[in-house]
C-alpha cells in the first residue's frame, strides 16, 4: 500500500477500491489513519459508513451518515445511502420522507424514483413501486436501478419470476454484475428451479467468499438438491398446492381401493403416511447432518 | 433525460406507521389452521392477515363469502331433504366420514382463496425476510375457534 498518499481524496479512492473488493478490515485500517488527520471529512465518513454496512452494522452506518448530513444537509451521497439503509432496515416512513424530499430537490434524477419505488415495494405497495420504477426507466432507459426494481416486482407478481423481461435485459446488459446474478438466483428459487439457483448462488459465494448470506443460501440450496430430497420434488416445486393435491389424491385412492376391498388400500394409507412423515422429518435432519 | 410525467406518484403513501403493512402469517399457519380448523378458521385467518396487511376492507367480503357459503352448505346438508339425500349418496361413495371430508375439502378451497389473495404479500415477505408473527398461538386459537363454530352450528341444525 502506498503510504505516501496523504490527501483525503487519495485515501477515499484507496478505501473505496478496497471496499469494492469487500476487504473491510484493510479499509478500516486506512480509514482510522485518515480520520485521525481529517476527522470531519464527509467522503471519508461515507466510506466508513460503507464499511459498517458491509459488516452488517447498519446502526453505526446510519449514525455516521446522520453525522455527515448534520454538517452538510445537502450531501447527496450521504442522503442517498441513508435512504438505502432506511429501506433495508424497514424504517419506511422516514425512508419515504427522505425519498420525497430528495426527489423534490433533484426531480431529474431517475435513480431517486427507482429508490422510492423500492421503498414502496418494501411497504407492499406493488402498483406504485412498479409505476415509480417505470417512471425512472422512462427518464433513463438504461437505468439498471430501475430495471432491478421492475425485476423485483416481476419476481413477486409473475407466476414464474424467470419470465421477467426486465431480468432478461439486466442479464444482457450486466451479465457479470453481482446484483443481477443475485436477482436471477431469487427468481430461480421462486420458480422452483433449485438446481440452477444453487449454481448461481455458488457463483456468488465464489465472488464473495466471506458473505454469510450467500454461504447460508448455498447451504440451504445444497440441502434442497440432495439426492434424498428427490421424492419431495413435487412439494418443493408446487408448494402447498402439491400438499392439497397429495391429500386429495390420497383420500380418493384409499377410498377407491377400500371399496374394491383391495389389500392395496392399507398399503396406500401407509405409503402416504410415510411420505408425509418423510417430508416433515427428513429435510431438517438432512440439513443438520450436511451442516455438521 | 426528461421530466417526470405523473405528479400523483409523489404523494406520500406512508404518512404514519398505522398505514404500514405488517408481515402476514406464513402460508404454513394458514394451511394448517384451514386443514384442522375448517372453513370458519380459514375465513378468520384471512381476516387476520388482511388486517395485518392493511387491506381489511378489500378482503372482508371474501372472508364473509367463505363463512356464509360454508354455513349455507351445513344448513342445506342437515336441514333439507335434498341435503339428506346428498349426504346418503356421499356416504355410499366415500364412506361414513363423508361430511368431514367435504368440510375439509371446502377448508382447503378457502385456503386456496387465502393464498391467491395474498400471494404477492407472501412472496414479498419471503423475499425481504420480513419478521413473521408467531403462528402457533394464532394457529391453535383458530383451529379451536373453527372446530367449535362448526360443531356448534352443526349441533344447532341437527
Amino acid at each position: 500500500m502506498d503510504t505516501e498518499l496523504s490527501s483525503p481524496d487519495d485515501r477515499v479512492r484507496q478505501i473505496s477500491e478496497l471496499l469494492d473488493r469487500r476487504r473491510t478490515a484493510q479499509a478500516r485500517v486506512l480509514l482510522s489513519e485518515a480520520l485521525t488527520t481529517h476527522p470531519d471529512d464527509a467522503e471519508l465518513l461515507l466510506q466508513g459508513a460503507r464499511a459498517d454496512a458491509m459488516d452488517d452494522d447498519n446502526a453505526s452506518a446510519r449514525e455516521t451518515l446522520q453525522r455527515v448530513i448534520a454538517r452538510q444537509p445537502e450531501h447527496f451521497g450521504a442522503r442517498a445511502f441513508l435512504l438505502a439503509l432506511l429501506t433495508e432496515d424497514g424504517d419506511l416512513v422516514p425512508a419515504e420522507q427522505l425519498a420525497l424530499s430528495m426527489i423534490e430537490q433533484y426531480p431529474q434524477t431517475p435513480d431517486l424514483y427507482a429508490a422510492y419505488g423500492r421503498v414502496m415495494l418494501r411497504a407492499l405497495h406493488f402498483a406504485k413501486a412498479r409505476a415509480l420504477a417505470q417512471e425512472a426507466l422512462r427518464m433513463d432507459p438504461e437505468s439498471d436501478f430501475a430495471l432491478r426494481v421492475i425485476a423485483l416486482c416481476d419476481v413477486i407478481e409473475l407466476p414464474r419470476g424467470t419470465d421477467s423481461e426486465a431480468l432478461r435485459r439486466l442479464l444482457a446488459q450486466y451479465p457479470e454484475d453481482r446484483q443481477t446474478l443475485s436477482l436471477v438466483v431469487t427468481a430461480l428459487i421462486q420458480s422452483g428451479d433449485h438446481r440452477s439457483a444453487l449454481r448461481g448462488a455458488r457463483e456468488l459465494l465464489r465472488s464473495q467468499p466471506n458473505d454469510p448470506h450467500w454461504l447460508s443460501l448455498v447451504q440451504a440450496l445444497s440441502v434442497q438438491n440432495h439426492w434424498s430430497m428427490l421424492p419431495l420434488w413435487p412439494l418443493q416445486r408446487f408448494g402447498w398446492g402439491a400438499s392439497v393435491a397429495l391429500w386429495l389424491g390420497g383420500v380418493v385412492a384409499v377410498r377407491v381401493l377400500g371399496q374394491m376391498n383391495s389389500p392395496a388400500a392399507a398399503w396406500a394409507s401407509w405409503i402416504i403416511l410415510g411420505y408425509v412423515i418423510y417430508s416433515w422429518v427428513w429435510p431438517p435432519l438432512l440439513k443438520r447432518w450436511l451442516l455438521r | 433525460m426528461t421530466t417526470p410525467l405523473n405528479p400523483d406518484l409523489l404523494r406520500p403513501s406512508l404518512s404514519d406507521t398505522g398505514q404500514l403493512a405488517a408481515a402476514p402469517y406464513t402460508s404454513q399457519t394458514s394451511f394448517f389452521s384451514a386443514f384442522f380448523g375448517g372453513p370458519f378458521a380459514s375465513a378468520a385467518m384471512l381476516l387476520l392477515n388482511a388486517q395485518r396487511l392493511g387491506r381489511l376492507q378489500r378482503d372482508a367480503v371474501w372472508a364473509l363469502v367463505i363463512a356464509v357459503a360454508f354455513a349455507a352448505w351445513l344448513v342445506f346438508a342437515y336441514t333439507t331433504p335434498a341435503g339428506h339425500e346428498l349426504q346418503a349418496r356421499m356416504t355410499e361413495w366415500v364412506g361414513g366420514r363423508s361430511m368431514a371430508l367435504a368440510e375439509r375439502l371446502m377448508a382447503l378451497a378457502a385456503f386456496g382463496v387465502n393464498a391467491a389473495l395474498h400471494r404477492r404479500e407472501q412472496r414479498s415477505a419471503d423475499l425481504f425476510g420480513l419478521k413473521r408473527p408467531n403462528g402457533w398461538i394464532a394457529g391453535i386459537a383458530l383451529i379451536v375457534f373453527g372446530f367449535a363454530a362448526t360443531v356448534g352450528l352443526t349441533m344447532a341444525l341437527t
